[in-house]
């Protein structure tokens, strides 16, 4: 049984089925309770869990202040006069939140009584009471004010969808680190699928590198990772309707030209083996007879636009059916790439590709990793949106196929509703903008006003989680990378003393 | 209609002229505070009075090296149809100066002592009752003062309250429960007093709002005398100061002529002692050594604390100073409350709550079930 916290006592307006109060057991500790943990207590229904939602301290030496002034007016603290330390007394407020009948969770219909002893919520209690999978679930990190680890359900976390918000630096990227570490470690007979992160900015490529230091895991042997200048996607794998999103200007005659062109490419490449590049879509297209020459014109412009990019050739590189593998990472990595369009045709390719592979079980269960997904996905519809269709695609329609998607983003705002709406777990750090934090107020399930206050308070290494993965918000301690992390970027100082050096 | 405004002023005027006079005899009286000597009066008129001025200053001492228990009580009582429903508890707190810090503070027997609860099924009226409830707390008080100096060697103890019983205390008719109840308060206050010499413990009861007007009397004695020996007194010729003395209780007139830090003379807990009531009883059970009392003025704007004190051994006014000098400092933090601050922390250690008693009477109901006895007099259990 976990520690003796507390007992009920009666107030004017409890204990009841909504709320009760406890005073708070002495121990040698300087903080024996907290708000926000969970505590346990038995009833006449059963075994009741609670949340503790306020704690006073209270000490009648302190409750007249004028009394206080007057007997400090020489200066010397209560303290010296009275045993001011042996008056305090801390009461705790705890909120019922479900009676466990036999492991069955109900309704809270009856108040424990008053002199009930309070008990820290033990490990099975509280596993299921927030649904966690202690067994084999994915373990993120503990719950927070508990010794107990956060392990999530795989099914219940990734087949809906996940998205990850909080304001930069907040810790997004450390945490999708955790998960992919996790989704990396299981055993084939857990079930384990393989990972796709799109590396924005190239913070995912250590996992990759091997180690040596003990006290790290090495990753390298499972996480492949793969640069943009190598990355080619296959021209005679998109269709006149993806060449339609990565040039949106494009007229719906143009694209039926297109595809009439394309037609014919796809037929030589089934009659010479010999896949067709870019470069032999121009060509044909110059060479068409029948094409208006508007029509022509407008095309050709649209090609020689996408053919600068650089990012098409014949064959897919790397191919994606290869890369992607049960209990394998691939990164993917766009740092390189300055351009936005660029970074959205190469998402939308990926994404679409994956997705198709999937459908055709070319491809096991797949998660998708996507920083900065507002960028990728955004809400506004005035913006660059290339990638936007295919992601609302699979957040719609990719649980049936289990492919999944992590989305991660510091403006929620920015991030399309529909993909959010479709997040049916939200894992939340540390948010401070009123427009992110109303946002997702409205947008995630189970969040009040006392949460959300909590969200802006939240350190780095802090989360909640609410919706699908969990039966209750639930704020955790992000667990420690096993990982090394990403050699840290220079502070200003070592900067600006690096840039002296080798100048003067 | 009511004419309240004219009442007030009446009672507003009455009230501000019998302060002038008490105001005016106490300003004439302090011209001769530490002047007037007696000790040249008849000595038969004097017997009681341990000292020869009406007041003297007070030193205080540095608490530093003392250990010191505040006693106090609590009692809490319920008539119900055939019973009464008593709970009572007492507490020791004692404080140790070891630092500058603070006092280290310890409690007899216990932080929250559990209460004692005492059923009494013999039928009492309603003044026995409330009798009996107190004596049920001088009793645990009694034996918490006695039982605590095995426990801890403390340099002085202070009571809440008087040192003996007081006349409210003793049965009026023979109901022979509280008669026998009586007479075990009055051994065990000898006991306490045994005791205290045994372990050489300074023990005194504190009088926080003291109804005495024993000092008053003090003056109406030798105020004839005085008068014609100081000069500054005869302005009391103008006016009837016998009467105005009438009007004055001790404290009444000490909060006027006390400074702070100033105490009282030493005089004997009465004047009579042979024919003070509870004195008497005592005696009869064989306690002959003297209970002496002082006031001292231990703040600006509270009334002088009244203190009585076992003497032995010592010589009194050695054992007054010393305890005076205890006090003043304990009682000096506030200056609109002059309670020793062992007393108050202690009084709030046995304080019981009506929800105490409401609680034990419940899990009591609980207990036996249903009994007639038990039903709450209908005046407790009013439907609306
Ligand atoms: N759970 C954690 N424990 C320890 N350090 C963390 C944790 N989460 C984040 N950090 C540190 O905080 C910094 C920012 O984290 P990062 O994941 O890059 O934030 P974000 O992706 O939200 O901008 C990094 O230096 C990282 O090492
Ligand atoms: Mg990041």
């Amino acid at each position: 049984m976990e520690r003796e916290v507390g007992t009920v006592i009666c107030t004017s307006s409890g204990p009841s089925a909504f709320e009760f109060d406890f005073v708070v057991t002495n121990t040698s500790l300087s903080v024996p309770v907290r708000t926000g943990q969970f505590v346990e207590v038995s009833t006449e229904e059963g075994k009741l869990i609670a949340q503790v939602t306020e704690i006073m301290k209270t000490n009648r030496y302190f409750m007249h202040a004028e009394a206080v002034r007057e007997y400090e007016r020489g200066g010397k603290p209560l303290t010296t006069i009275f045993p001011v330390d042996k008056w305090e007394y801390i009461i705790a407020k705890a909120k019922p939140l479900a009676i466990s009948i036999n492991g069955q969770l109900e309704r809270v219909t009856f108040p424990p009584s008053p002199g009930e002893k309070v008990r820290l919520a033990s490990q099975d209690t509280l596993a299921n009471f927030l649904g966690l999978d202690i067994e084999n679930g994915i373990e993120l990190g503990t719950v927070r004010y508990h010794n107990i680890p956060a392990r999530l359900n795989l099914t219940r976390l990734l087949q809906k969808h996940v998205a990850i918000l909080a304001i930069s630096g907040a810790g997004k990227s450390y945490l999708a680190s955790v998960l992919t570490e996790e989704l990396l470690l299981r055993s084939p007979a857990k079930g384990r699928v393989a990972v796709v992160i799109v590396d924005v900015h190239g913070e995912y490529v250590s996992l990759a590198e091997k180690v040596e230091s003990s006290g790290y895991v090495d990753f390298s042997d499972r996480v492949s990772v793969f640069k943009t200048s190598f990355f080619q996607i296959a021209v005679p794998q998109i269709s006149e309707r993806m060449f339609g999103e990565f040039q949106p200007q494009i007229s719906p005659i143009q694209i039926r030209e297109l595809g009439r062109v394309l037609k014919n490419l796809k037929r030589k490449m089934y009659e010479t083996g010999i896949p067709y590049s870019l470069q032999d879509v121009i060509r044909e297209i110059e060479q068409d007879e029948k094409m208006n020459i508007r029509t022509k014109e407008a095309l050709l412009g649209w090609l020689y636009d996408l053919e600068e990019t650089g990012l098409f050739g014949p064959v897919e590189s790397p191919n994606l059916d290869k890369i992607v593998k049960p209990g394998h990472a691939a990164i993917i990595d766009l740092s390189e790439i300055i351009s936005l369009r660029k970074k959205q045709i190469l998402v939308s390719y990926v994404a679409r590709r994956l997705f198709d592979l999937r459908k055709q079980e070319k491809i096991p269960p797949f998660v998708l990793i996507l920083e900065e997904a507002h960028q990728f996905c955004p809400e506004a519809r005035r913006e660059l949106a290339i990638s936007k269709s295919i992601i609302e695609t699979i957040a719609r329609e990719g649980r049936k196929f289990f492919a999944s998607l992590c989305l991660i983003s510091q403006r929620p705002v920015k991030l399309s509703t529909t993909v959010l709406s479709q997040c049916n777990t939200h894992i939340i750090l540390r948010i401070t903008n009123p427009y992110d934090l109303k946002h997702i107020g409205e947008s995630s399930e189970g969040i009040d006003r006392t949460v959300l206050d909590v969200i802006t308070t939240l350190n780095v290494g802090e989360a909640l989680i609410v919706g699908e993965a969990v039966n209750f918000p639930l704020f955790i301690k992000i667990r420690k990378r096993r990982s090394k992390e990403p050699k840290h970027a220079l502070n200003l100082e070592d900067a600006a003393k690096k840039f002296e050096k080798q100048y003067t | 209609m009511f004419d309240l405004q004219r009442q007030m002023r009446n009672v507003v005027k009455d009230l501000v002229k019998i302060e002038e006079h008490k105001d005016l005899f106490s300003k004439i009286l302090r011209s001769i505070k530490t002047k007037a000597d007696f000790s040249s009066l008849p000595k038969v008129g004097r017997l009681d009075l341990l000292e020869d001025k009406l007041a003297y200053n007070v030193t205080p001492t540095n608490l530093r090296g003392l250990c010191v228990a505040g006693i106090d009580g609590g009692v809490l009582n319920r008539s119900l149809q055939c019973a009464d429903l008593i709970i009572t508890r007492a507490v020791a707190a004692i404080f140790r100066y070891e630092s500058e810090e603070g006092p280290n503070v310890d409690y007899f027997p216990d932080k929250f002592p559990e209460p004692k609860i005492i059923i009494n099924i013999t039928p009492l009226n309603k003044i026995n009752s409330e009798i009996n409830a107190n004596l049920e707390r001088l009793k645990t008080e009694l034996e918490v003062a006695i039982k605590v100096q095995d426990e801890y060697s403390v340099d002085a103890i202070l009571l809440n309250g008087s040192l003996i019983p007081q006349i409210t205390d003793k049965p009026h008719v023979s109901t022979s429960l509280l008669i026998k109840k009586y007479e075990q308060i009055l051994d065990l206050y000898i006991k306490l007093y045994e005791k205290s010499i045994e372990t050489n413990t300074i023990l005194a009861g504190v009088i926080e709002d003291s109804r005495s007007t024993r000092f008053i009397q003090i003056l109406n004695r030798l105020l004839p005398h005085l008068i014609y020996r100081y000069s500054e007194l005869k302005n009391l010729l103008n006016f009837d100061y016998r009467q105005v003395l009438k009007l004055m209780r001790d404290s009444d007139f000490l909060f006027r002529f006390l400074d702070v830090g100033e105490r009282t003379l030493v005089f004997s807990y009465s004047e009579k002692p042979q024919e003070h009531l509870i004195l008497r009883d005592l005696e009869e059970k064989g306690w002959t050594k003297p209970i002496n009392v002082f006031y001292l003025k231990t703040v600006e704007f509270d009334i002088p604390i009244r203190i009585e004190f076992l003497t032995f051994r010592d010589n009194p006014i050695n054992l007054a100073n010393r305890l005076a000098s205890i006090i003043y400092p304990l009682s000096s933090y506030h200056s609109e409350y002059a309670t020793p601050s062992v007393i108050i922390e202690a009084d709030a250690r046995a304080r019981l709550l009506e929800s105490d008693l409401e609680i034990i009477y419940d899990s009591l109901v609980h207990a036996v079930g249903f009994l007639p006895s038990l039903l709450k007099l209908r005046r407790d259990r009013r439907p609306f």
